[in-house]
């Protein structure tokens, strides 16, 4: 993708944005990432942890139990009891004992032939068989193997898991069973919660093959979905594993209370996110600086930008400002770096360029226009080129009489609305003023500019300065003036162009006998009786107009004679 | 599992009157047993008379009864010496004899009279290890086997109903085989019994903790 950044402080925050993400993205996300993994870790090994004493909690209340049993097996007043045959009087003898085992919920008393002579859960029970007569006979096996006979394991009574060992009654030979067990409840879970801090669920399996529990610590919504998923068996609770359990992820293990009898489960548990919570306080933190970071990032970009882009739009506008020609205003920018070095040259070349634009305009006064942008456009220096080039030479006729008995500011006043209507002329018709001589004005056509049509100009422009000359009279008149009466010459012919004078101070001028020549034509105009007379050399690159022959002449200070003629529409005016 | 009983019969010389038994009793390993009781119970279906023991012993040192296993006849008054430094405290609570001698050294006063048939097990209140076994029978024709022989004299001819009992035999009943018995007949029987390995009467110290 080609992206183009219409602002500098785009670009910046862009680019800053990109860096700050670059570099803290993979650190946030690296910390999470490790965090989870750690958290994990401890909860899987305090899990396991949590099993292996969950077993011993189970192993050493069964002995605890287990040396109960058997002191009450090798009770002598306990035999005593038992030859008593009552019933009533062996199981107080029973609950008596009981009494004195921390831990054990009951006690029974199973003759040889696995029915019960007395149970203290249920006292009024006799003569039946106990469900879980497998305990008697792995005993009994171990005696047969010349082992002791104890035998312990997980019964599942009035859906309440029990743990219970069974031992011999010894009279002194075996003569019944003892079995003593402690119920695996919500106080035995709570109990061992308090201990391993992970949640304890006791799950068992019921007669319909449904999972059921009687004793969890965790909420019942948590409950019901592990044994949902117990009777389902989709869960690998072997292993530790993390699964979520009404929204909240838990890690997992799960093991038989008693190895080898499946129906009867522990699980333990942790939330994840509560392992996590230290974790997250810090993922927070390291958000709050990244949060910081970047508003840090727009306000330095915003700041840098602005001291960036505001005096570079200055500039900008300053720049326009120029393009529309007002060369005053200067730039303001207060930077001392780069930008403060370019607004200085900045206004520096508005200086410059103020500063010509003023010569130019000047110099359009004082020299005419095209003469101001030749002499501006180029080095000015002295000398210059030889080519062809048409010249106009006007003059009062007798300037002197006029004069007399005016002030000079009067004249002053009368020369300069009568150079200013013909210098209008010519301007207008691409002449260039050369300059006043005294009442005589000096034009040039085809220069400093070349063009194509120069002669005809100068005609055209010779022909309507005696109509502009009429309207000048006729104002004089008006204010009681005597009418003015100039002749015009006009020669085409090769003259010098360029700067004349001396280093410091010249002119842009024309020398040359195309010049003199000019001159001489306009000396001829009162003996010839014409307002403007051209040249031969004129009238042949200017055949537009009509032209009066008024003979060879000889100029003065020439050999040769020169043609000289009147242009028709003078003829007809005069 | 059914105990095999092999009965030999051999069938030599005429003497007069009465027969001999001559039992051999080897367990499942081919060893000789001891502690073994073989009675004849009854002949041709009537119980034999029996006239009471007048001195049987039944002495205690090193913490055991001397003998382990001894059977008698009924109305047998029983003397229960203890040659221990220790005192002991002689109890059964079985059917056929509940008594107990309180802690004792030396000779208790009375006797103790056994009128009942039957099994009787001694224990020791103080000594859990302690064991005893005491077969009263009706019948006078009984051998104690010791190193597997044995042997019943003086036994009138006719058919035997010849039982066996040992306090560790696998299937814990007696057993019974009927045998005739011709006049003047010796007879030779083997048996070979399946026992039990020797009971253990304490618990295992757990997790090494010493429990006695």
């Amino acid at each position: 993708m080609n992206f183009r950044f219409k602002r500098i402080q785009t670009r910046l925050l862009f680019f800053l944005f990109s860096l700050l993400l670059l570099v803290l993205g993979p650190v946030y996300i690296l910390v999470n990432s490790q965090n989870f993994e750690n958290a994990l870790t401890v909860i899987s090994s305090d899990l396991e942890i949590g099993a292996a004493n969950f077993d011993a909690t189970i192993s050493r209340r069964n002995e605890s139990l287990a040396i109960a049993a058997d002191a009450l097996s090798a009770d002598f007043a306990f035999k005593q009891v038992y030859a008593t045959n009552d019933h009533a009087t062996i199981l107080s003898a029973m609950e008596n004992l009981l009494y004195r085992v921390d831990n054990a919920d009951f006690m029974v008393l199973i003759a040889n032939n696995n029915l019960i002579i007395a149970d203290t859960k249920q006292p009024a029970v006799e003569g039946e068989a106990p469900t879980w007569i497998n305990l008697i006979e792995q005993a009994r096996e171990l005696d047969r193997q010349g082992e002791y006979p104890e035998a312990a394991g997980i019964v599942v009574i009035d859906e309440q898991p029990y743990h219970l060992t069974v031992l011999p009654f010894l009279n002194p030979d075996i003569e019944a069973w003892v079995a003593m067990g402690f119920a695996i409840d919500q106080a035995f879970t709570q109990e061992f919660k308090d201990s391993i801090s992970a949640d304890v669920t006791v799950l068992f399996k019921s007669e319909g093959g449904l999972w059921q529990s009687n004793a969890s610590t965790v909420s019942s919504v948590v409950k019901n979905e592990v044994l949902s998923r117990f009777s389902l068996m989709n869960m690998d609770f072997d292993q530790t594993n993390v699964s979520t359990f009404a929204g909240e992820e838990f890690v997992s293990l799960a093991q038989p209370i008693v190895a080898g009898t499946d129906s009867v489960y522990v699980l333990l548990q942790r939330s994840l996110s509560e392992q996590l919570a230290p974790y997250e306080a810090l993922s927070r933190t390291l958000l709050t600086i990244f949060a910081l970071g970047f508003v840090a990032l727009i306000v330095g970009v915003l700041f840098i930008s602005r001291t960036v882009t505001r005096p570079v739009l200055e500039l900008v506008s300053g720049a326009k400002r120029i393009e529309a020609g007002e060369y005053q205003q200067k730039v303001i920018v207060e930077n001392e770096d780069e930008i403060g070095q370019l607004a200085t040259a900045f206004n520096g070349m508005a200086e410059g360029l103020a500063e010509k634009e003023k010569i130019r305009s000047l110099l359009g006064k004082v020299v005419s226009k095209e003469i101001a942008d030749e002499l501006l456009s180029k080095d000015i220096e002295l000398g210059g080129e030889e080519r062809e080039v048409t010249i106009l030479f006007s003059d009062i006729r007798g300037f002197t009489t006029l004069c007399e008995g005016k002030s000079p500011q009067d004249i002053l006043s009368l020369l300069n609305e009568y150079f200013s209507a013909i210098t209008k002329v010519i301007e207008a018709h691409g002449g260039v003023v050369d300059k006043f001589i005294g009442d005589a004005v000096m034009a040039l056509f085809g220069a400093p500019l070349v063009q194509t049509n120069a002669a005809s100009n100068a005609v055209a422009a010779g022909l309507d300065m005696l109509n502009a000359l009429e309207g000048v009279n006729q104002r004089f008149a008006a204010r009681g003036i005597a009418a003015l009466d100039i002749g015009i010459g006009i020669n085409t012919g090769r003259v010098v162009l360029g700067n004349m004078g001396s280093e410091s101070r010249l002119n842009y001028t024309a020398i040359g006998d195309g010049v003199n020549i000019a001159s001489r034509i306009e000396g001829l105009c009162k003996e010839k009786g014409a307002a403007l007379i051209v040249s031969e050399s004129t009238m042949s690159q200017a055949p537009e107009f009509s032209y009066q022959e008024l003979g060879e002449v000889l100029v003065k200070g020439k050999r040769e004679s020169l043609k000289i003629y009147q242009p028709g529409l003078v003829t007809k005016q005069s | 599992m059914k105990t095999l009983f092999l009965i030999t019969a051999l069938c030599f010389s005429p003497l007069v009157y009465a027969g001999s038994l001559t039992v051999s009793v080897h367990d499942q390993y081919g060893e000789p047993v001891y502690d073994a009781i073989v009675y004849i119970q009854t002949i041709n279906g009537k119980i034999p008379e029996s006239v009471p023991e007048s001195s049987v012993v039944i002495d205690q040192r090193d913490e055991m009864y001397v003998p382990h296993v001894r059977a008698t006849t009924i109305g047998s008054l029983v003397d229960f010496p203890n040659s221990d430094d220790v005192q002991h405290h002689v109890y059964s609570f079985s059917a056929a004899k509940t008594f107990e001698l309180p802690l004792y050294l030396d000779v208790p006063a009375e006797p103790v009279l056994f009128d009942n048939p039957g099994l009787v097990v001694l224990g020791c209140n103080i000594h859990d290890h302690m064991r005893g076994y005491i077969l009263v029978l009706d019948t006078p024709y009984f051998v104690e086997i010791e190193e597997g022989q044995g042997a019943i004299q003086n036994v009138p001819a006719g058919n035997l109903e010849l039982r066996l009992w040992h306090p560790r035999l696998e299937i814990e009943i007696e057993l019974t085989q009927q045998i005739p018995l011709g006049e003047n007949e010796s007879l030779s029987l083997a048996f070979d019994v399946q026992l039990l390995p020797e009971r253990m009467v304490r618990r295992a110290p757990k997790r090494g903790k010493k429990r006695y």
